[in-house]
């Protein structure tokens, strides 16, 4: 799909729910961030300052491996005490303690491929949506046309080119029944990129 | 601030005003003033909504100067929600016009001997007081419009709405924001029911021909506030986080902890939470646009501007942009998913002059009893307007979510001194749980914010991934935070002064260069200090004991999801955190 630089911006919102992500099991979380999904190193030290994965906030990020079915969620610095509490490593992270990221070692099978999934939250989504959906993600067509439909949402008729399995089709003919109620896989690029 | 104005409703031949120097109370604002003053002048003992109890209403010590992000207000009196001292504090821009008029407090004192609503007009010419009764039950929109039709455009009002005038225990009082339109209210713990039962509708303030507070070191002042906003936009929560999403920001990220209390605290986690985020309803404000739409201050000096406007998709105000905990308690916490809906019912909490996180926690208790399914907006509409006509039903729920959970038998009501809790789930993140099972002011987010021990140097040194020190953690932000309420800043300097101890030094200059004092973070931790001892005496004197200062027994027993968590800290170390 090709968009406009606002269009893509506006797809930000699909990693809020989470979109799915091919990776191997047993690498390192930084080896699948940086490596894999090629976000800067320094860029996940300083700007992204909350972790989760499957919902327990990580400290030590070099301690996580990556599981088969993963659920790993990134977000910028938060308000709040709860958003202070939650940063890794931070000060308040005994604050909660219980529902803190234990670490991960590497698994024995490691390297097998598998499905995350990868949510983005806030400044990190609306700065790293681009760069994702270029490499392309895995989405479930039915919230695709789910997306595409809600009143202040993004259209597709903002797409100036759309491409299904490599051949090109009109907008107006994606309707709803046109989605699969199954993975597709979503590559996006801006207009100009 | 030269001076403290009492309004003793009680006089034989109506209001007495009498306005006198601070005495004791000199140097004192926010938190500092309105606690010391119920604390040394109201009976604890006494009914909440009886002549003995006083409303303090008093500007930050900042306010009305050229300090960024120092125009909060705060309200305190013995609250009738919870039976102890309360402090309530607020945005908007009465706290700077009333500072800029000198008066470090307006304390409203006794009672009217009938039903006669007054209202009160301060201006540079002194203060008079008015029978209004044209004013009975107008909700604050109303009520605001009329008073702009009566005395100009550029007023402030501190205001009650018709909760207030029914002395609801979950009435807020409303401060006009910059547009003049009554957005902003110090909303917890009932501080409206007081202001009405003294009779009170409005506070009409007019601070034209009046200047700003000037500061005893102007040089160090000026250069100590450019260093401070400097620090504030340098940094990435007060810099953009909160700008670009307001503190809505923090749906996604509490759901994703599974610390988001969904459908009366059943769950952790809310899968509506992606479309009540604070990037849906960023996405939404920007599509509509519409002036200030996603990010707007609530006072003059704000650089933050973490608040928004809200407009209908035709293009009408509705209300301001919903905070976290308004989106929360009346949407995931009632399994409601509709940002429209919830920015109504916003609209509708600001005029009837409610509480949002109380009469939010209060729908999801009834819906718990059955009153309305989790889920229908709809329904929790039409529960606001009973409370709005004030049926029988709509007094109950009124009066918060402990009497209504009483009332229908529902075992599982949120709350910590008959305060309902906010947000998040302490089973989750248990330090928060220990701030709200031991603050004076019951349940409440805001009583220990992010300001630490190792910042202040109250305590020692914390290590973050220590497994234990909720206790001492909880004790210093309760500590901290109590000060900066007492300043009339703004909590959310509190992410700046954490990561960034040069900010933290330059609030310390703005409060020296202002006042000419030579303040250090020691004198800042025993300011706090001195605050929570005399909320806490007039607490136990009240008759609020250790029992207290504790949650609900189901949080103990009930394992939250995901993660099936209790709160587990003991009764004993609940006991400690005050032991300083």
């Amino acid at each position: 799909m090709q968009l406009s630089q606002t269009g893509v911006a506006r797809l930000a919102a699909l990693f809020g729910e989470g979109v799915g992500v091919e990776t191997d099991t047993g690498i390192p979380l930084m080896t699948f961030l940086c490596d894999q999904l090629g976000i800067d190193r320094d860029y996940i030290d300083q700007r992204v300052q909350t972790i989760f994965v499957n919902g327990r906030a990580v400290d030590r990020v070099e301690q996580v491996h990556i599981g088969s079915g993963d659920v790993i969620a990134l977000s910028a610095a938060m308000p709040g005490l709860a958003g202070a509490t939650l940063r890794k490593g931070g000060l308040l992270a005994g604050f909660r303690k219980d529902i803190s990221h234990p670490g991960s070692a590497a698994q024995s099978k490691a390297h097998q491929k598998a499905l995350v999934t990868l949510k983005l939250f806030n400044l990190v989504a609306v700065e790293l949506a681009h760069q994702l959906l270029r490499k392309g993600v895995w989405v479930n067509g039915k919230r695709m046309a789910h997306f595409f439909q809600q009143a202040d949402g993004p259209k597709l008729s903002d797409a100036t080119a759309i491409f299904w399995n490599g051949r090109p089709v009109p907008a107006e003919r994606m309707t709803q029944p046109a989605w699969p109620d199954d993975w597709i896989h979503l590559r996006v690029d801006s207009a100009t990129g | 601030m030269d001076k403290i104005v009492r309004i003793n409703m009680s006089g034989a031949n109506g209001p007495e005003i009498k306005t006198e120097p601070p005495g004791a109370y000199a140097g004192m604002g926010g938190r500092a003033m309105t606690s010391t003053v119920v604390a040394q002048e109201v009976p604890p003992t006494c009914h909440a909504l009886s002549a003995e109890n006083k409303l303090v209403i008093a500007p930050g010590l900042l306010s009305g100067s050229a300090a960024a992000m120092s125009g909060r207000i705060s309200v305190g009196c013995k609250s009738p929600l919870t039976g102890g001292i309360k402090e309530a504090n607020s945005g908007g821009q009465p706290s700077q016009m009333l500072a800029r008029l000198g008066y470090a407090a307006v304390i409203l004192e006794g009672r009217p001997k009938d039903d006669t609503l007054y209202k009160v007009v301060v201006n540079k010419d002194g203060v008079t007081v008015t029978a209004d009764n044209s004013l009975k039950m107008l909700g604050n929109y109303d009520l605001v419009e009329k008073m702009k039709a009566e005395f100009g455009g550029k007023i402030g009002c501190i205001s009650i709405g018709p909760a207030g005038e029914m002395k609801m225990s979950a009435a807020t009082v409303a401060f006009t924001d910059m547009e003049v339109l009554p957005t902003r209210h110090a909303g917890r713990g009932g501080v409206g029911a007081v202001m009405g039962a003294k009779g009170v509708k409005v506070i009409v303030i007019d601070d034209a021909g009046t200047t700003m507070r000037t500061p005893k070191d102007p040089e160090k002042f000026k250069a100590a506030n450019k260093a401070f906003v400097a620090g504030l936009r340098k940094h990435p929560v007060t810099g953009q986080g909160l700008p670009a999403f307001g503190t809505n920001v923090l749906t996604n990220v509490i759901n994703e902890a599974g610390a988001y209390p969904a459908y009366n605290f059943k769950e952790g986690q809310f899968k509506g939470a992606a479309k009540i985020s604070g990037e849906a309803l960023a996405e939404l404000e920007n599509t509509r646009g519409g002036e200030g739409s996603a990010t707007h201050g609530c006072h003059r000096g704000c650089v933050i501007r973490c608040s928004g406007t809200f407009y209908d998709k035709n293009g009408r105000f509705v209300s301001k942009q919903p905070e976290y905990e308004t989106v929360w308690a009346h949407g995931g916490n009632c399994g409601i998913d509709d940002l429209d809906a919830i920015a109504r019912i916003d609209r509708m909490d600001d005029d009837l002059g409610i509480d949002t996180i109380e009469l939010g926690a209060t729908i999801a208790v009834a819906m718990d009893a059955g009153l309305a399914p989790f889920g229908d907006a709809e329904a929790a509409i039409r529960l606001i307007e009973e409370v709005r006509k004030g049926t029988p039903l709509g007094r109950i729920l009124g009066n918060g979510a402990a009497v209504t959970g009483k009332v229908f038998g529902v075992e599982r009501v949120p709350v910590v001194k008959g305060q309902s809790m906010p947000a998040y789930d302490p089973r989750a993140v248990q330090g928060m749980g220990v701030t709200y099972a031991t603050s004076p002011m019951g349940a409440d987010h805001t009583a220990g914010y992010a300001v630490t021990a190792n910042i202040l140097g109250v305590g020692g040194s914390v290590d973050p991934l220590k497994p234990q020190g909720q206790v001492e953690l909880s004790r210093n932000l309760q500590i901290a935070t109590t000060a900066i309420d007492a300043t009339g800043m703004c909590l959310f300097i509190a992410f700046a002064i954490l990561d960034q101890p040069d900010t933290f030094q330059a609030l310390l200059d703005i409060i020296n260069g202002f006042t000419g004092l030579d303040m250090t973070a020691d004198d800042v931790s025993a300011l706090g200090k001195k605050i929570l001892s005399q909320e806490r005496t007039f607490n136990a004197w009240a008759g609020l004991s250790a029992a207290h200062d504790r949650l609900p027994d189901y949080f103990k027993t009930e394992p939250l999801s995901p993660h099936n968590v209790t709160f587990n800290v003991s009764d004993e170390e609940l006991e400690q955190v005050f032991n300083f």
